[in-house]
């Protein structure tokens, strides 16, 4: 029996479900570190180089927080997870930046698919062999683990946040799905570990469906929606979140399924820098409004607010609804 | 006959000796953008994505230079990630869309397992000339070596000694030029000749005195070579009275990354063995040269080097990772190490404060190690 520390940031927001009934089914207890608020990210900005990003800085002072209090961090390292597909540099290097950093052990599994397409196997295999020498149970754990991501999956297609989806699957609450009512659609696009991260996106998903606005994310999209939206670039975009952003937002906007778009991207985001220039033209072609906000380790939400408030009265005015 | 293609390609350092060679060879009018300047970074910042890195705002520049020259097909490397270098040519050419421009991008990537498509890009490229391939190649990088070798070898080792004249530097510019001129192997062995003996009758070799420092010069490719990127830091060092050297040049990269498709041999490249050294701290590669960097300093501390410095540009992916993990590296290893952060600014005099302030030290160090107990006295030139 060992206590399991998962930082809440970066791959976290994609994978909980997988990563906690994983380790939960081979007898472990997780430990999942508190919302971001301002002191963590206190922490994590002390602790990790200034040059990098917000969600970085997140996940230091996530697993900086855990570190105490857990007998090992749980951070698989997602090289790759399909063929021609590559994770950000700084997600791959994270977990040897956090060792050099944290007193517990950190247990980081890669998977290098690209590389080695069986080191998916390996590395549930490798990781269920620190825990028990019964394969059986290994195996059983990690269908478990399958299935409760495809439920997660299938939560978020619905619209869900990952919170709430969370929340629904730990059978705290029953599903509470949004409808479309035929008001304004908007679409949030950006990476997951910003959008669901009530610190660095100013929740701004709550915040625009008090609006009365019906917000479509990167993450309700199936994958082979995603897949045939990029195939029609000349190049493929090789990194994983970055993908997914791309044809989302070539989705949403091509079907002229949404009325506005809002890009969320932390400062000195590299992968960010180039995908943004596509998405901003697409969404020119098609004359759909774009309001780009970048976010880091400032807390001022006066100024966010101003601008969402500003960029919704610019949709109805659109709309013609002012 | 037709007329010939009128082909461009970006900067990077002295690359330029060598792609034109290879291009000229392979049958094409060759329109080398204008050399860097602070127009280029201009221009290129001006349309570049805000945030995107400074080595690709050189390229955009660079492109917008040379199509106004008249160039129309564009050749770029690319890539298959996670380095943000991999997507410059598809985002160059949105970008030159937009503008109006409508050049025919080459974009040669790694084949990474589809060999039929990457042939079917090189022998288009090439005309299908095959069998002038693999000569125009070979040629084209031994100019290229001859180049560094003089750069490595010669101007950046004895620039320290006679600074104020730049004599180092005006002999190292006439023999590019002399290089770019060649016309046959015979030619380049004499001129690798007639380098030696006039550095050796001008500037003799530095003597290893206590005063003089070993310096190694690590990161990010494009602004380690190209001296208007890295405001010049080598001259900038060598008047400083440092021997400097530098962990990559285009030569080794093009050598160990590519012409080991056409030979025989693997001996160990010199990444792997980075790769190798920087285990104990960053077990897998996580693009761009940031693993290298580490493995660098790991080797310079090994091979009794003063210090290492590490440039970057900013926001830079893999190279904010590295330098994450230097600090603790250099500890361990026990070696100086400092970042500069580069980007289209170019403020002078901070960064030669900061140089001047870090070459002190490092020399104070190693007065110190050498003679425990001597009083250290500001030095030289």
């Amino acid at each position: 029996m060992g206590r399991a520390g998962i930082p809440l940031g970066l791959e976290t927001w994609t994978y909980l479900p997988l990563f906690k009934t994983y380790l939960e089914s081979l007898g472990q207890t997780v430990v999942i570190n508190k919302p971001t608020n301002k002191s963590l990210v206190e922490l994590g900005s002390e602790a990790i180089v200034d040059e990098t990003c917000l969600p970085c800085k997140i996940e230091a002072g996530a697993a900086l927080i855990l570190d105490g209090q857990v007998d090992y961090i749980f951070l698989p390292r997602l090289v790759s997870i399909a063929r021609g597909l590559t994770n950000c540099p700084k997600m791959i290097s994270m977990p040897d930046l956090l060792r050099a950093r944290c007193k517990s052990e950190v247990i980081d599994p890669t998977v290098d698919i690209r590389r080695d397409p069986k080191s998916l196997l390996r590395a549930v295999r490798e990781t269920g062999a620190l825990f028990t020498r019964d394969g059986h149970k290994v195996y059983e754990a990690w269908q478990k683990a399958v299935h409760a991501y495809r439920c997660y999956r299938n939560l978020l297609k619905n619209h869900l946040m990952p919170k709430e989806a969370i929340e629904v699957l730990s059978g705290k609450k029953a599903p509470e799905f949004h409808p479309d009512k035929g008001q304004l659609k908007i679409a949030l696009i950006g990476h997951n570990y910003n959008l669901n991260d009530s610190f660095s996106s100013f929740n701004l998903v709550n915040r625009l469906r008090e609006k009365g606005l019906f917000v479509y994310t990167p993450d309700a999209l199936s994958e082979h929606i995603i897949n045939r939206m990029n195939r029609t670039m000349e190049k493929q975009i090789f990194w994983i979140h970055e993908r997914k952003i791309l044809g989302a937002a070539f989705y949403y906007i091509r079907r002229k399924m949404v009325d506005g778009i809002i890009s969320v991207t932390s400062f000195n985001c590299g992968t960010s820098a180039v995908t943004n220039e596509f998405i901003g033209y697409e969404a020119e072609k098609a004359h759909i409004p774009l309001l780009s906000l970048i976010v880091d380790e400032h807390t001022a939400e006066a100024g966010v607010k101003t601008r969402i408030e500003a960029f919704a009265n610019l949709m109805k005015w659109k709309h013609g609804g002012i | 006959m037709c007329p010939k293609e009128k082909i461009t390609f970006p900067h990077m350092g002295n690359l330029y000796i060598g792609t034109s060679t290879l291009f000229s060879e392979l049958g094409y009018e060759v329109i080398a953008p204008p050399s860097i300047t602070q127009e280029t970074i201009r221009r290129g910042s001006l349309h570049a994505p805000e945030s995107m890195c400074v080595p690709f705002k050189y390229v955009l520049g660079n492109f917008l230079e040379a199509l106004d020259k008249g160039a129309e097909t564009i050749f770029m490397a690319g890539g298959i990630g996670p380095c943000r270098f991999g997507l410059y040519g598809h985002t160059a050419k949105l970008i030159l869309g937009k503008l109006g421009y409508e050049p025919k991008f080459v974009i040669i990537e790694p084949p990474s397992g589809r060999w039929i498509k990457f042939s079917l890009k090189v022998l288009n490229l090439a005309h299908w000339k095959i069998r002038k391939i693999k000569p125009s190649i070979l040629w084209a990088v031994s100019k290229m070596e001859i180049t560094d070798w003089i750069e490595e070898e010669l101007y950046m080792k004895r620039i320290a000694i006679e600074p104020k004249k730049r004599l180092a530097e005006k002999l190292y510019r006439r023999y590019v030029d002399r290089i770019f001129k060649a016309g046959s192997y015979e030619e380049l062995s004499k001129i690798k000749n007639d380098a030696i003996e006039e550095y050796d009758s001008t500037i003799p070799a530095v003597p290893n005195r206590d005063d003089i420092v070993d310096i190694e010069l690590t990161g990010e490719i494009f602004i380690l070579l190209e001296p208007f990127a890295n405001m010049e830091i080598v001259r900038r060092l060598g008047e400083l009275g440092v021997r400097v050297s530098r962990t990559s040049s285009s030569t080794k990269w093009i050598k160990e990354r590519i012409l080991t498709y056409l030979s025989k041999e693997t001996p160990e490249k010199s990444h792997e063995r980075a790769i190798r050294k920087a285990r104990p701290w960053m077990k897998v590669p996580f693009g761009g040269e940031g693993i290298e960097t580490i493995g660098h300093t790991v080797e310079a501390a090994e091979k009794g080097l003063d210090a290492i410095i590490q440039v970057m540009p900013f926001s830079c992916m893999p190279e904010v990772s590295a330098k994450d993990i230097l600090p603790q590296v250099a500890k361990d290893v026990g070696i100086p190490f400092y970042s500069f952060i580069f980007d289209e600014h170019a403020g002078g005099a901070g960064f030669q404060t900061r140089l001047e302030s870090f070459v002190e030290r490092v020399r104070d160090n190693k007065i110190r190690k050498l003679k425990p107990g001597k009083k250290t006295t500001p030095v030289v030139n």
